[in-house]
């Protein structure tokens, strides 16, 4: 930064002076930031594996399956089986288009092309259930318009996952499946809708295990700690400009959410004594290799691949000197998830 | 609602009329005087409690005073029971105007406040030199880190990542001795922060004062104190070296400091994360 110091509205003669003796009257040196208040980063490997950006994912107890947007999944049963390319075959792929959306495409002359995005939920019995958004792509690379929100069963390992034949909810309006986990057999389901422009609002539902692909079970949570049963009259929690997680950490008792932060490329932890928060002030987990010119993608913490003392995540960058996915291990500290 | 303009306002008037208290005399209880034997008012430190107005580059005012609620010599050693307080706005960015007075943003804001115990060991110091002073304080203090948002309820911006002072004790001895019509001070100081408590771990630091009593009116002077803060739960460590040069002009009440200064290091406050090197001037009201 060059030196500043104009010193307006002096009188010549004082001016002078004051230029002379104050010729760099503010240098500024560095900016620095803040590392973990909670832990370090003790492993931070690329994923030997033909890049396919960022997953997301399934949590199980023995591992985590990650469902890419082309519709392929891997399961990684741990960080070190990640970092040396290790996983599991899984049928391609797991979520599929129906065959009237394929016979759509065939027909379609406007340059557009059904696609399923998925974005994350919960597993319970072994059992997986995965939010996807149901877009239409092109013509142009930001041409993406969802029209709507549904869920998909995987009910054997390894196996596709079986779409619910109705969505649940409508593109353009609040949606949920980001990230879940679910406890006493309810679905705590989190969904974070891009209002505007650096505004991504994350609201909560709730539905029974057993209901999840109707779309009337579901129960939103409202201004007032009330489940309510319209999905427009929810609160917003957190802000997220990227991927979250959610999860309950089971050594410290609370739950906690990731938050991909795009703009400062960095993760993020908040946590809270339970799914409804009220969520912590966000703590710095660690910095992501963003390249120069874009985002980071994805950014996920994956409970399947918890090791005792240490959370797992992983995101995708082009950034040199690693492009890739990457898989890290998060040490925690003693302390580290206790509120501050 | 008080403003922070309001109690800089309201902590000056304290200093200005405490400024006519009767010094502790030996083998009385007084109330109310200076809280240190040797006076922390001409230290650089930007953590001294007395009105101030740096003028520039980045603009700062200061309302504070430590003063002494009680003091008592006994044995040789007077002990002094005192408060410590101030606020200190300042701004984000350099001064923009100057008249008819010196105008610059409002950003930052610092509340710190504090009470110590001083033991000046007189006893001890008179055998070492007619004039000279030691002293020992120990103080408990609490420092917060405040911004000022937009008046119309606009966005607020997102400052949970920075360090907070929080809470600490801080020992620091002093040592005063005349050489000729030179009076050199020095200061070693310690803070130890409470854990959990604060963004700190600790912070030793230290003053160098030379004050030269040339001329009954006028008193050139030089002030330096570094310090080095050590980061806790993942803060990076922070450094500030300050450097005043300048004149003072005594009066019964006290001295009026007018200074050119030097500060290299992380500034404070809110904005810590920011290393810089600066030149500007002030002046400074020393009542005791």
């Amino acid at each position: 930064m060059p030196p500043t110091c104009s010193w307006p509205g002096l009188p010549a003669a004082v001016a002078a002076t004051a230029a002379v003796a104050s010729a760099a009257c503010v240098v500024e040196m560095d900016t620095e930031r803040p590392a973990s208040p909670i832990g370090a980063v003790t492993t931070d490997c690329v994923v030997p594996l033909p890049d396919r950006g960022a997953p997301a994912a399934l949590e199980y107890p023995d591992g985590t399956l990650w469902i890419f947007d082309d519709g392929g999944a891997a399961f990684v049963a741990s960080i070190d089986d990640a970092c040396a390319g290790v996983v599991a075959a899984w049928p391609d792929p797991v979520l599929a288009l129906t065959a009237e959306e394929e016979a759509d495409d065939q027909t379609r002359t406007d340059g557009r092309a059904w696609a399923l995005r998925p974005r994350g939920g919960v597993v319970a019995a072994g059992v997986g259930y995965l939010y996807y958004d149901r877009v239409l792509t092109g013509p142009g690379v930001f041409d993406v318009e969802v029209i709507d929100t549904g869920v998909c069963t995987i009910a054997d390992r390894p196996g596709p996952c079986a779409r619910a034949p109705a969505p649940l909810w409508p593109g353009g309006a609040r949606s949920w499946g980001d990230a879940g986990f679910v406890e006493d057999g309810v679905a705590y389901v989190y969904g974070c809708d891009h209002l505007a422009a650096f505004t991504d609002l994350c609201a909560l539902a709730r539905v029974p295990v057993a209901d999840v692909t109707d779309a009337a079970a579901y129960a939103y949570l409202g201004w007032d700690d009330a489940w309510r049963p319209r999905g427009d009259d929810t609160v917003t929690l957190f802000e997220a400009p990227g991927a979250i997680s959610a999860s309950r950490h089971a050594p410290s008792g609370r739950v906690m959410v990731t938050v991909a932060d795009l703009w400062d490329s960095r993760l993020e932890l908040r946590t809270a004594a339970g799914p409804a928060g009220g969520f912590d002030d966000p703590l710095v987990l660690f910095d992501v290799a963003s390249p120069p010119d874009w985002f980071f993608a994805g950014g996920r913490e994956h409970a399947g691949l918890r090791e005792p003392g240490a959370l797992a995540f992983s995101y995708a960058t082009t950034a040199a000197p690693a492009p890739g996915l990457h898989v890290v291990r998060f040490q925690v500290a003693d302390e580290g998830l206790q509120p501050w | 609602m008080v403003t922070p303009r309001a109690a800089v306002v309201a902590v000056a008037v304290v200093a200005v009329v405490g400024a006519g208290a009767t010094p502790a005399r030996a083998g009385e209880l007084t109330f109310l005087g200076p809280a240190r034997e040797i006076s922390h008012s001409s230290s650089a430190s930007r953590d001294t409690a007395l009105p101030a107005l740096q003028l520039g580059p980045h603009r700062v005012l200061t309302g504070g005073a430590e003063a002494a609620l009680a003091a008592l010599p006994a044995g040789g050693v007077t002990w002094r029971l005192g408060f410590f307080g101030m606020l200190e706005l300042e701004s984000e960015g350099e001064t923009t105007a100057w008249a008819p007075f010196p105008q610059a943003d409002i950003r930052f804001w610092r509340g710190h406040y504090g009470y110590a115990v001083a033991a000046s060991l007189d006893r001890l110091a008179a055998r070492w030199c007619d004039g000279c002073a030691v002293e020992a304080t120990l103080s408990a203090r609490h420092e917060s880190e405040h911004y000022t948002g937009a008046n119309d309820g606009g966005p607020g911006t997102d400052y949970s990542d920075r360090p907070h002072v929080g809470n600490y004790l801080m020992l620091d001895v002093a040592a005063r001795r005349p050489l000729g019509a030179v009076e050199l001070t020095a200061r070693v100081q310690y803070r130890q922060f409470l854990p959990g408590q604060s963004g700190w771990a600790e912070a030793p630091g230290a003053d160098l004062i030379a004050r030269w009593r040339r001329w009954p009116r006028l008193h050139p002077f030089g002030s330096a104190f570094g310090e080095y803060a050590f980061g806790t739960r993942g803060f990076p460590d922070a450094y500030r070296v300050r450097v005043l040069i300048g004149v003072m002009l005594p009066s019964p009440r006290g001295d009026l400091q007018l200074y050119v200064s030097g500060d290299v290091g992380h500034r404070q406050g809110l904005a810590v994360f920011t290393e810089e090197r600066a030149l500007g001037g002030g002046v400074r009201l020393a009542f005791w």
